[in-house]
């Protein structure tokens, strides 16, 4: 079984407060992993970390065998909460900028646009998108290297029906597709649907790791681990 | 990523309204006033004075222009994008540099086209009789430190505005020491602290005026200084 990750005593501090403390846990491919706990609770940390955009104070982790998160780069997709694309410019020209800088073919974007149903926006400014067509438009940035692995942070975060459902069955057919995933969600039912695996954070602390059979055998539900365990 | 990659990229988005603006303003400006002082005022300027202008026409819009282009990339975290996508931290301080290269190639291509047009209207090219030794290396020196210093600035600040409030604080504190200098001895206290100050030697870059090893020297300190700390900045913040 490949590990895709793996963490050792993690640990972040900003300041007097822990957000990470000693963290432990492991994923493996093919797993979709779901990362809840309530706010505060070190989960934008624990992707922040591992992407490499905060250093951590101490401990160690891999991604994909590599202790530098830089050098996977490649490999890794990322799904954010709204999208960090410049807002003056299309929907185009920013996953153009993208293709370019992970050195994709350009052919992909208008391919990955109609993907994500946003083929007919393509030429309209980011800051003109609805909440919803910002999220599709990470995912189309995400997807445009063909990742192994993808971290999703809250992906349905504010989204419609419509919007939730395309999340939904995007997951499913990355993970038919063989992909690893991890992703951090507040709806519980939602991440029961999609998630073969679950880590409960509280204070950054892992309380709670474990696949959907772990879940049946000790506890009713997702939502009565995370009530019981916090 | 290759240096390659990067210039691709710039130049993909430089293609922008914010930079067109920096560009025809520049060439609007060092144009047609020029010609505008001659025709009204039947004043004809030597060519010292317009390539003087023109100088400290650059070196406005450079700074200005390069603060508006390096905060883009501060703005909606998109530095964090970059890094996700395959930049290291000495990647967004190439790319930092290679901005405040086009933006100085733009002003010595845009000077470089509007010296034959100023000189054909003021009365032929016998105006740049006058003209110092290496004005054009001048030009280029002087607008790259003063890239390097607003690429400092918003590094610092991170949002466009702050960056020019703090420009326009140091402006005023010089104003001030200037005032103060006109009491004392010419080489003493106030007086020293300006003939010091980065902006004042970057100026004087525009024609090696009174430039001596020592001064040179001084502007290589502070630009290493500026770009060091941009350096430091970008390897230390969190995205």
């Amino acid at each position: 079984m490949q590990e895709i990750i793996r963490t050792n005593q993690l640990t972040k501090r900003y300041g007097s407060q822990l957000a990470l403390d000693g963290l432990d846990f492991t994923l493996i491919k093919g797993q979709v992993l779901g990362v809840i706990g309530p706010n505060g609770s070190g989960k934008t940390t624990l992707f922040s970390v591992l992407l490499g955009l905060r250093k951590a104070t101490s401990g160690n982790f891999s991604v994909l065998g590599s202790e530098n998160p830089e050098q996977v780069r490649n490999q890794t997709g990322v799904i954010l909460d709204q999208g960090n694309f410049y807002r003056n410019i299309s929907a185009r020209n920013n996953l153009t900028i993208s293709a370019m800088t992970k050195g994709v073919n350009l052919d992909r974007v208008d391919a990955l646009l109609e993907t994500v149903g946003l083929g007919q926006a393509g030429n309209k400014k980011f800051k003109n998108f609805s909440y919803g067509m910002k999220k599709r438009l990470e995912v189309a940035d995400a997807l445009l290297g063909e990742p192994e692995f993808i971290i999703m942070d809250e992906p349905t975060n504010g989204l419609d029906p419509e919007g939730i459902l395309f999340i939904r069955d995007l997951i499913f057919r990355l993970k038919e597709g063989g992909k690893t995933i991890m992703l951090s969600s507040h709806y519980l039912d939602e991440v029961e649907k999609v998630c073969t695996d679950f880590l409960i954070l509280k204070n950054g602390k892992k309380i709670f790791q474990g696949n959907k059979a772990d879940v049946k055998d000790n506890f009713e539900s997702l939502e009565s681990v995370f009530t019981t365990k916090l | 990523m290759s240096l390659a990659q990067m210039l691709k990229i710039e130049l993909f988005k430089i293609k922008r309204f914010d930079f067109y603006l920096f560009a025809g303003l520049y060439l609007f400006l060092i144009v047609a006033i020029p010609i505008g002082i001659n025709a009204v005022f039947k004043q004809v300027l030597d060519g010292s004075n317009t390539l003087g202008f023109m100088h400290s026409v650059s070196i406005k819009l450079m700074l200005f222009g390069v603060i508006v282009a390096q905060a883009r990339e501060y703005s909606n975290d998109v530095n964090r994008k970059k890094i996700l996508n395959g930049y290291n931290r000495d990647d967004l301080f190439i790319a930092q540099l290679i901005i405040v290269g086009i933006y100085t190639l733009t002003i010595l291509l845009l000077s470089l086209l509007a010296m034959p047009a100023i000189a054909l209207a003021l009365g032929g090219f016998s105006i740049y009789a006058q003209t110092p030794s290496f004005w054009i290396l001048g030009l280029v020196l002087s607008n790259l430190s003063w890239g390097v210093f607003a690429t400092f600035l918003i590094n610092i600040f991170k949002r466009p505005l702050w960056a020019v409030l703090a420009f326009l604080g140091y402006v005023f504190i010089e104003f001030i020491f200037k005032i103060l200098g006109q009491f004392q001895e010419e080489k003493h206290g106030w007086n020293l602290l300006i003939y010091f100050s980065p902006m004042e030697l970057f100026n004087r870059l525009n024609t090696f005026e009174n430039l001596t090893l020592g001064l040179l020297l001084t502007i290589v300190g502070y630009v290493l200084v500026f770009q060091l700390v941009s350096l430091f900045i970008l390897k230390r913040r969190d995205f």
